[in-house]
């Protein structure tokens, strides 16, 4: 993991925090992309803690059996599981048949959506799925709007990750592709008409910037 | 000042600077106004009822928030002003309670939606109940519509002046006080069509008759007084333990005599301007200072 998804993901997972403030009856929530389940278990471990619920259930879902096996392997060393909190599929995110509709309250995927060949896709499935005012948040790499810090962070992605690539783990077309595919993605306000588009329900700009907008955390409801 | 005036004002002013019109029109200003608070608060009612038997999915979008919001306002004396009133509002609904995000800025854009609300149904409600009434009346009459509603939430109220008086929150909230006030001026004003009309403060108990020389300090100091009025009374109303509020209304009757006296005994315009301001900076002070006391003293 990149250090500035790193740095991204925990801010999001404050941010998660502050959104699911308020949580009182059973929530269900699926996680996309990301089984190996730190966002789930923050959000179980949030739902004990603070709320001293559980009843809260979490799907991981993922199109590559191999991430689920490890995430199984992180959730068997915690309470979670004995319980049936959390629940395990696999699944393409373009094409989510085995969950029906309206069926969950919370879609959350986190820098997994860049890799998917139809966004567009991924995104009316994730509406599909949600329940009428349920939330759909991405948080994704995006476009910086610096000029100065945007050339300093290319020079970065261009330059020196896919040569740690190469140097660290012997991988620097990996680390290319990486690279290539934040390049690709489209810009935060883009990304947000893909959103609207669909017909989430946005409110006020509809994303957050983390670090100049590296990354962005983006919302919408479903309503 | 400027964002603070009201439609009512602007076309007043309008009507002082061309100073030719004496008959100022107003088929043009009362039934467009009251057009459409009616109409804006009649499509909100009419469907809230008709969406009662329908899901929760096929409520129109522009109307969810509005929904979740007066559901809220249910569970306001339990939960305060919150984020925790909100999802369950939502809940009621049969939203999920993430739906709560809907309101980024979380209790406050229930208070202020309280506020607007509130508003738009004084306005209904009385737009219809002013005839016959003296000006002072009127006033009288608004004041305590709107106190009224306030009344369910009493409880919490002090919590609400708290979070509005937080400086991201400050500016907002004196607009819905002025809108407010300027409201109630409107529904107050004479309905005669001579010049007088401006000069509103004649039929009130004959206050005020040194400022009558310049309309325009008329407009800023007749809100402006009222504004402190209903301010310091909703403030005493937070405390108040009397039967049936008896003692609120009290101090409004005796709060609206006092800008009576005052007016005859301050002789010049900016001496009343600068009391009118420092009422309002007391009004704060004192409203501080009964949240700080409730803090420090148990709730009774």
């Amino acid at each position: 993991m990149l250090p500035e998804e790193l740095v991204s993901l925990m801010e999001f997972i404050r941010l998660f925090d502050s959104y699911m403030r308020g949580l009182t009856t059973k929530n269900d929530y699926i996680e996309l992309m990301r089984s190996v389940g730190d966002i789930a278990m923050g959000f179980l471990n949030y739902c004990k803690e603070i709320h001293g619920d559980t009843s809260a259930q979490v799907t991981l879902l993922d199109i590559n059996p191999k991430m689920l096996d490890v995430g199984r392997e992180r959730f068997n060393k915690t309470p979670y599981n004995q319980t049936s909190q959390i629940q395990f599929e696999i699944g393409n995110a373009e094409n989510l048949s085995t969950i029906s509709s309206n069926s969950f309250d919370v879609y959350t995927i986190a820098f997994g959506i860049r890799n998917c060949t139809h966004i567009d896709r991924v995104l009316s499935e994730a509406y599909r799925v949600l329940r009428p005012g349920g939330r759909f948040m991405c948080l994704e790499f995006g476009k910086v709007q610096n000029p100065i810090i945007s050339s300093i962070y290319n020079l970065y992605s261009f330059q020196i990750i896919p040569v740690l690539g190469q140097v660290i783990a012997a991988d620097r077309d990996s680390y290319q592709y990486l690279v290539e595919s934040i390049q690709r993605f489209p810009s935060q306000d883009k990304f947000t008409e893909m959103i609207k588009d669909t017909g989430f329900t946005v409110i006020d700009k509809g994303w957050e910037d983390l670090t100049f907008g590296i990354s962005a955390i983006h919302s919408g409801f479903k309503l | 000042m400027e964002g603070l005036i009201g439609r009512s004002s602007k076309i007043m002013l309008q009507r002082i600077q061309t100073k030719s019109i004496i008959k100022p029109n107003l088929l043009n200003l009362r039934p467009h106004r009251s057009f459409s608070y009616s109409v804006s608060a009649k499509l909100i009612n009419s469907n809230v009822e008709s969406n009662e038997q329908k899901e929760t999915s096929r409520i129109p979008l522009n109307l969810v928030h509005s929904e979740i919001l007066r559901a809220s306002l249910s569970f306001v004396p339990k939960y305060g002003w919150s984020v925790e009133s909100l999802s369950h509002g939502a809940n009621s609904l049969g939203y999920p309670s993430v739906s709560h995000g809907l309101f980024p800025r979380g209790g406050v854009e229930l208070i202020e939606w309280f506020l607007e609300d509130s508003r738009r149904k004084m306005v209904n409600e009385l737009i219809d109940k002013m005839d016959g009434l003296k000006i002072h009346q009127k006033i009288r009459l608004a004041c305590i519509t709107r106190l009224n509603y306030t009344k369910p939430y009493v409880k919490k109220w002090s919590e609400a002046l708290a979070i509005m008086a937080q400086p991201n929150n400050v500016q907002t909230s004196i607009e819905h006080l002025a809108k407010l006030v300027d409201d109630m001026w409107y529904l107050a004003g004479d309905k005669s069509a001579d010049v007088s009309n401006i000069i509103m403060y004649r039929d009130v108990q004959n206050i005020m008759d040194t400022f009558l020389n310049i309309p325009m300090m008329n407009w800023y100091t007749k809100r402006g007084s009222l504004a402190v009025i209903y301010s310091s009374t909703e403030l005493y109303m937070t405390q108040d333990i009397s039967p049936d509020y008896t003692g609120t209304f009290q101090f409004l009757d005796h709060r609206l005599q006092d800008i009576a006296t005052f007016g005859r005994v301050v002789g010049e315009i900016d001496t009343f301007v600068g009391f009118v301001t420092k009422s309002l900076v007391g009004v704060l002070a004192s409203g501080l200072e009964i949240l700080i006391n409730k803090v420090a003293t148990p709730e009774l």
